[in-house]
């Protein structure tokens, strides 16, 4: 970093605490946690993309050795409530397993528990379901016809969502402007994948009427859900926070396996475990992401600056409504990308099909909108004839208009998006490096460069929810953290959610000990389950750094005003004179009057008599924060502040295709990334690298594909293609700061950083690689072997 | 995804394997099971039994045999790909090995089992196509020869009886100067093909082409000859206007295969460009060979690390029901379907090996056997007897302490969530122990069969760096640094 250190610990390049654990294979997964008496399930899946369920004859799988419980939906469905669905959608529930019709292939239709995985994979075989098949709709823009086959007859229509916001004067903007552009650009279906499944352990102790958890979980609200479901109270779920989860990147979810199991194990007396293989969480798991149809128009004028954008974003959320379709909402937190677009028609349509359902995924439909936006702003520059970077810095917003209100209501907060810009061309060497496409071109390659610029909001104000769901009130995304100080001195602070490799326990032991002047290594950090925790709504939106940091921050600033107040009342001298320092209190006015940390730890915990009067004993303070900015429910016309923070990145590459082949290859990769303050370099790099290489995955090859027969036929790792360290080049990553002035050390959220801006990056370069043959891809992921045909047709044209 | 039950067993001889094979249809011979195990952790492959030959005496090994390179079918592919012989006289193998799979899967994986196996994609099979090999094979009392071209009849179909077993394979030396070329192209480098080419060449002194082999491979449904081009091409110069034409004529009738990755068409035109472009590749080499001082391919790429290809196992058909872990033996007793994954963390406790896919594609249960990153996913645990395993809890030192390569980890941030990464330090162990400095190619490739989703892999990367650096650095005697990342070596094997 090459501004100066304002802070002791916060900043610097510190070693991540959590890595000691993983590294020694002693982290502690949910596959790892095995109970005495633990059973085994396996799930029956509907091999029909649409299919009523006839019969289920169980058995031969209950004659089968080891065999204990077939479950099927109806049984469950008589004791559980749906699953919560973000909108109010009676006719189109979602049940842990099928109830008399299953809706996509893969769906869960009964579950099988034994004595083993194996046994009950043995046993799963023998259940027969007798299927009675019925007409199917895969595709989104055929689902929303009416007409379409239905996925839940009961709902009337596949619809689940169809708004239409208007923000500022869109058709005024569009007549007094010289031109306009259409284009269409489709997301395929992908997802985070991470290389754990999701797994969950359950057992209810009867005797305590407690239901213990175990999962590789991260969802806010989870106990919650679990217990609404099962019609227990929330005081009776204890899921427990200190789980390590194998990646998540938003999909682990889980909320059906867990009542699955929760009922099972309640209904049997045992313990009982769901560890996904991969197959189930391929076909129908919480698996899968955005695919998304844009239809974008705009209107701009002769140098390329765009007025106004009308967009109309169709997302197939497959057959049941999870929280996919708020992912259409994310988006208009940040719906004119880094650009001064200054009106916005804005359509989000969620539609059910029969493919698996959706889950949250990493950015919650941020990326595919900024994919969208960023192809939309190269076709305008293609079409006046000007250079892509230029009509970007036209359009961008700078540095002395922040903060920047947006039509549909946010304000971003701060950045320098032109500063980031200059940087990365200058790390690049960008005239050396159009050169170098040029020459490769002359060599007879196709060769590209590619841009993005691109926002990434952070710090979870979900606002989306009320906005797309006006029965919601929701205005309040708080987290929470706990610090005690113990007779001894020692410093403890509780985090209230799991975490998937975020490194949290290292970001709250840093803040503490920059606030309280100690060495983070002595701040334990512990994570209660969450019957003893405080209010957290989980990593979700890009939120820790700035919500679990803050409240961190907080609870720490009031333990230390205590520590302040205690020195003070026992030196006898005002509470201005007293200063902190190093963990002693000291009278400013004479330095060598002071009281010790230890003297100020045992005075709370053994002098009552020496406490300032009022003053409870020990020390032990929490603070819930509410997220900065929020707060306020949206405004009749659609209009509301959602996340109180953006960062900024740059995508710049050179991208090669040998045009016989059509396989994009990444020459070189300079990102530039601005997050505001960063709490721990080593972690914020980690992730904006990592969300690089899944922005690589999602543009050039991974896509849940189906046949026409409704299969899924991406099911296995072989199909469906993770980068390797072979597909990911060198990335030459360049860092800018830009302090949030909304946050307690300026910090904004990175933990989808990356992942928003190199689709669109890639899709930039391989469509400068194939303008002078007059191609245009605009749909992701672009297949190397779909790329060959395109430009072997392209090519045998006259 | 676990394997339906079966039954197991490790014959002798080759008399008591075809007998097994014999008596039950449903029976199939495994020796690496690289393909064969994610078939049935899948249950689209239900062998009722097992006859492992992996350690049957006399079918490991690589040898001069009159006019041909004789490969034994249990010889594992990554011995083949460092043999001295393989590089001085099979340069086309050697070109291909490095595109099977995984280096972890070409620890397991055999030269025989990937033929037997017959897929469409499959590299070795494409050479033995193109050069000509001859397999041989024993059914029952019978031993015989049949040549590649007659052996391969479809995807997974060959012309030998399910009672028949491969036994080895003689690929034709050229005494003659050869060059090579191999081309692949496919979505990510080890994956399957969507096309592959190989060619060999001899060229006189002034050029013309003497002696040509070209084959295609993954684009139909067996490997294909081109021998009409190869006909046109002797005696050219192999000028790109000659190649080119007999190429395409060559290729003019060929029905390729579609699939969800590559279009027929794709196949079509790919297939001729990889194919013209592995000539030009072998004629480059040719020529390059004749002005080097000694054939290329004698030199040694890298280091040879494989003393001796066949097992030090003497007592072949004992199944000893104990495994070898770190060290220490543990009597097992699990089913035949067990995975050596499975076994390992539910009867050992040793949790540090983590299930990913369960069909070997993301590495995060790799283990070491012998020394070598193995995917104990791909393996069942009656297989893994009298091998030394090391897991990444034989590599920490002792409790709270760190390694160099685990340390190093940790000073990179070489890791997020930590699901893949003792997989991930198992598999730079590997590297670091044969190669002590390598490139970030070398570093790339090392890890390239394990999937991180949190990283990008560029900490990781640094990490192995980091820790090569230091390991190279650290003054320690000579006779330890064969194991410097923890504890002493527990009788590795071969190393």
């Amino acid at each position: 970093m090459s501004a100066p250190h304002r802070f002791r610990f916060v900043s610097s390049d510190r070693r991540v605490r959590e890595d000691r654990r993983f590294v020694a294979g002693k982290g502690r997964f949910a596959a790892d946690i095995a109970l005495p008496g633990t059973r085994h399930v396996a799930v029956v899946t509907c091999p029909h993309p649409a299919a009523r369920i006839v019969a289920i004859d169980k058995s031969a799988a209950l004659a089968k050795p080891g065999v204990h419980y077939v479950l099927d939906g109806a049984e469950l469905a008589a004791a559980t409530l749906p699953l919560m669905s973000g909108l109010d959608t009676p006719g189109a529930l979602r049940r842990p397993l099928a109830v008399d019709v299953a809706r996509y292939a893969g769906e869960w239709v009964a579950a099988v528990v034994a004595d083993s995985r194996a046994l009950a994979e043995d046993a799963a075989e023998a259940v027969a379901v007798e299927y009675e098949t019925l007409p199917f709709v895969l595709d989104g823009e055929e689902a929303y016809k009416p007409g379409s086959p239905l996925v839940h007859a009961a709902h009337g229509s596949n619809v689940l969502l169809d708004r239409s916001f208007v923000w500022g004067d869109v058709d005024q903007d569009f007549a007094g402007s010289p031109h306009h552009l259409k284009l269409t650009v489709k997301w395929g279906r992908s997802s985070t994948v991470p290389v754990e499944t999701f797994g969950v352990l359950a057992a209810w102790d009867p005797w305590r009427e407690v239901l213990d958890v175990y999962a590789s979980i991260q969802m806010p609200k989870y106990p919650d859900q679990i217990a609404a479901a099962l019609k227990i109270p929330g005081s009776s779920v204890r899921v427990h926070h200190d789980v390590d989860v194998g990646g998540s990147y938003g999909v682990k979810r889980g909320i059906k396996h867990t009542v699955l199991v929760g009922y099972l194990t309640r209904r049997l007396g045992f313990p009982v475990r769901l560890i996904e293989d991969r197959l189930e969480n391929m076909r129908g798991g919480d698996a899968h992401g955005p695919e998304r149809n844009f239809d974008v128009e705009v209107a701009f004028d002769g140098r390329g600056v765009i007025r106004s954008m009308r967009m109309r974003a169709l997302d197939n959320v497959g057959a049941y409504a999870g929280r996919s379709p708020f992912q259409l909402g994310k988006p208009v937190s940040a719906i004119v990308g880094p650009y001064r677009i200054k009106s916005v028609a804005y359509r989000a349509i969620a539609v059910m099909s029969n493919k698996t359902v959706q889950e949250a995924v990493r950015a919650f439909g941020q990326s595919p909108t900024n994919y969208a936006i960023e192809r939309t702003i190269e076709e305008v520059a293609n079409c006046l004839g000007l250079d892509r970077l230029e009509v970007r810095r036209r359009n961008l917003i700078r540095h002395e208009e922040f903060p920047y209100l947006i039509p549909s209501g946010s304000t971003y907060d701060s950045g320098d998006y032109h500063a980031v810009i200059d940087k990365v061309l200058a790390r690049a060497d960008y005239d050396k490096l159009v050169a170098e496409r040029d020459r490769l071109r002359a060599e007879g390659l196709l060769a590209g460069i590619g841009i993005s610029a691109c926002l990434e909001p952070s710090g979870g104000n979900s606002s989306f929810e009320p906005l797309l769901n006006p029965k919601n009130a929701t205005t309040t995304w708080m987290d929470s953290c706990r610090i005690s100080i113990d007779l001894g001195g020692a410093i403890t602070a509780a985090m209230h959610t799991t975490s998937s490799g975020q490194g949290h326990e290292t970001m709250v032991g840093t803040v503490v000990g920059e606030v309280l002047e100690v060495d983070p290594e002595r701040v334990r950090v512990i994570r209660p389950d969450s019957i003893a925790s405080l209010p957290s709504n989980s990593p979700v939106g890009s939120r820790m750094a700035i919500m679990l940091g803050g409240a961190a921050f907080h609870a720490a600033e009031a333990l230390k005003a205590r520590l302040v107040a205690i020195g003070a009342h026992d030196l006898g001298i005002p509470l201005a004179r007293a200063v902190y320092r190093d963990g002693d209190v000291v009278d400013r006015t004479a330095p060598e009057k002071r009281r010790t940390w230890a003297e100020l730890v045992a005075i709370a915990h053994r002098h009552f008599h020496r406490l300032p009067p009022g003053f409870e004993p020990g020390l032990s303070v929490s603070h819930i924060m509410q997220v900065p900015t929020g707060g306020t429910l949206p405004t009749a016309d659609g209009r509301v502040q959602m996340y109180p923070c953006y960062a900024f990145e740059f995508h710049l590459l050179l991208v090669v295709i040998d045009p016989d082949l059509g396989k994009p290859e990444i020459r070189r990769y300079v990102v530039g990334h601005d997050c505001g303050t960063v709490i721990n370099p080593k972690i914020v790099r980690g992730m904006t690298l990592g969300g690089i290489a899944h922005g690589i995955g999602a543009a050039l090859y991974e896509e849940f594909a189906y046949d026409a027969q409704g299969q899924m036929v991406a099911q296995s790792f072989m199909d469906y293609l993770l980068p390797s360290a072979h597909e990911v080049p060198e990335i030459d990553l360049v860092e800018h700061e830009t302090p949030s002035p909304h946050t307690v050390f300026g910090q904004k959220g990175s933990g989808e950083s990356g992942y928003l801006g190199a689709p669109a990056a890639i899709a930039s370069g391989v469509n400068d690689a194939l303008r002078p043959l007059g191609i245009t891809v605009n749909s992701l992921p672009m297949k190397a072997a779909r790329l060959g045909d395109l430009i072997a047709a392209a090519m045998e044209k006259p | 995804m676990k394997a339906a039950a079966f039954a197991y067993s490790r014959p002798a001889s080759l008399d008591e394997a075809c007998a097994l094979l014999t008596a039950d249809d449903g029976a199939r011979v495994i020796a690496g099971g690289q393909t064969l195990v994610p078939l049935m952790a899948m249950r689209l492959a239900r062998p009722t039994r097992l006859v492992d030959i992996a350690r049957m005496p006399g079918l490991a090994y690589v040898r001069e045999d009159g006019d041909a390179i004789a490969i034994g079918a249990t010889t594992s592919q990554r011995a083949a790909e460092h043999h001295p012989l393989v590089h001085a006289m099979l340069p086309l193998l050697a070109r291909a090995l490095p595109f099977v799979g995984h280096t972890a899967t070409r620890a397991r994986g055999t030269i025989g089992g990937s033929l037997a196996n017959a897929d469409a994609a499959a590299e070795i099979a494409l050479v033995a196509v193109t050069l000509g090999a001859t397999l041989t094979y024993r059914d029952g009392e019978q031993t015989a020869d049949i040549a590649a071209a007659e052996f391969f009849l479809g995807p997974m179909v060959t012309a030998l009886a399910p009672s028949a077993v491969v036994t080895g394979v003689r690929f034709p030396i050229w005494r003659e100067r050869v060059g090579v070329g191999f081309q692949e192209i496919n979505a990510r480098k080890s994956d399957f093909a969507f096309v592959s080419a190989a060619a060999q060449v001899s060229l006189a002194p002034d050029g013309t082409c003497v002696r040509i082999a070209i084959g295609v491979g993954a684009a139909t449904e067996v490997p294909l000859r081109l021998a009409m081009a190869e006909e046109a091409l002797v005696g050219t110069r192999l000028t790109a206007d000659a190649v080119r034409p007999a190429v395409g004529d060559a290729l003019a009738e060929v029905t390729p295969m579609a699939d969800l990755h590559a279009s027929a068409d794709y196949r079509r035109r790919v297939a001729r460009s990889l194919a013209i472009r592995a000539v030009m590749e072998a004629c480059e080499d040719a020529k390059a060979v004749g002005k080097a001082s000694a054939p290329a391919h004698t030199q040694a790429r890298g280091q040879n690390r494989i003393g001796a290809v066949a097992h030090a196992d003497g007592a072949a058909n004992a199944i000893l029901p104990t495994l070898r872990v770190n060290g220490q033996t543990h009597p097992i007793d699990v089913e035949p379907r067990t995975t050596l994954l499975d076994c390992l963390r539910d009867k050992l406790g040793l949790l540090g090996a983590h299930a990913g896919c369960e069909h070997g594609v993301c590495g995060a249960c790799t283990v070491l056997v012998d020394g070598v990153a193995v995917r104990s996913c791909l393996m069942f645990a009656v297989q893994a007897d009298g091998h030394a395993i090391t897991t990444i809890e034989g590599l920490t030192p002792a409790p709270g302490e760190l390694s160099v390569l685990q340390d190093a980890f940790c000073e990179t941030h070489g890791l997020q969530c930590g699901y893949c990464t003792p997989a991930m330090i198992l598999a730079a162990h590997a590297l670091l122990a044969g190669n002590p400095s390598p490139t970030r190619d070398e570093i790339v490739d090392a890890i390239s069969g394990n999937i991180c989703r949190c990283t990008g892999y560029a900490q990781i990367v640094e990490a192995v760096a980091l820790a090569a650096e230091r390991l190279r650095g650290a003054n320690r005697p000579v006779a330890l640094r064969g194991s410097p990342f923890g504890r002493a070596p527990q009788d590795d094997g071969v190393q």
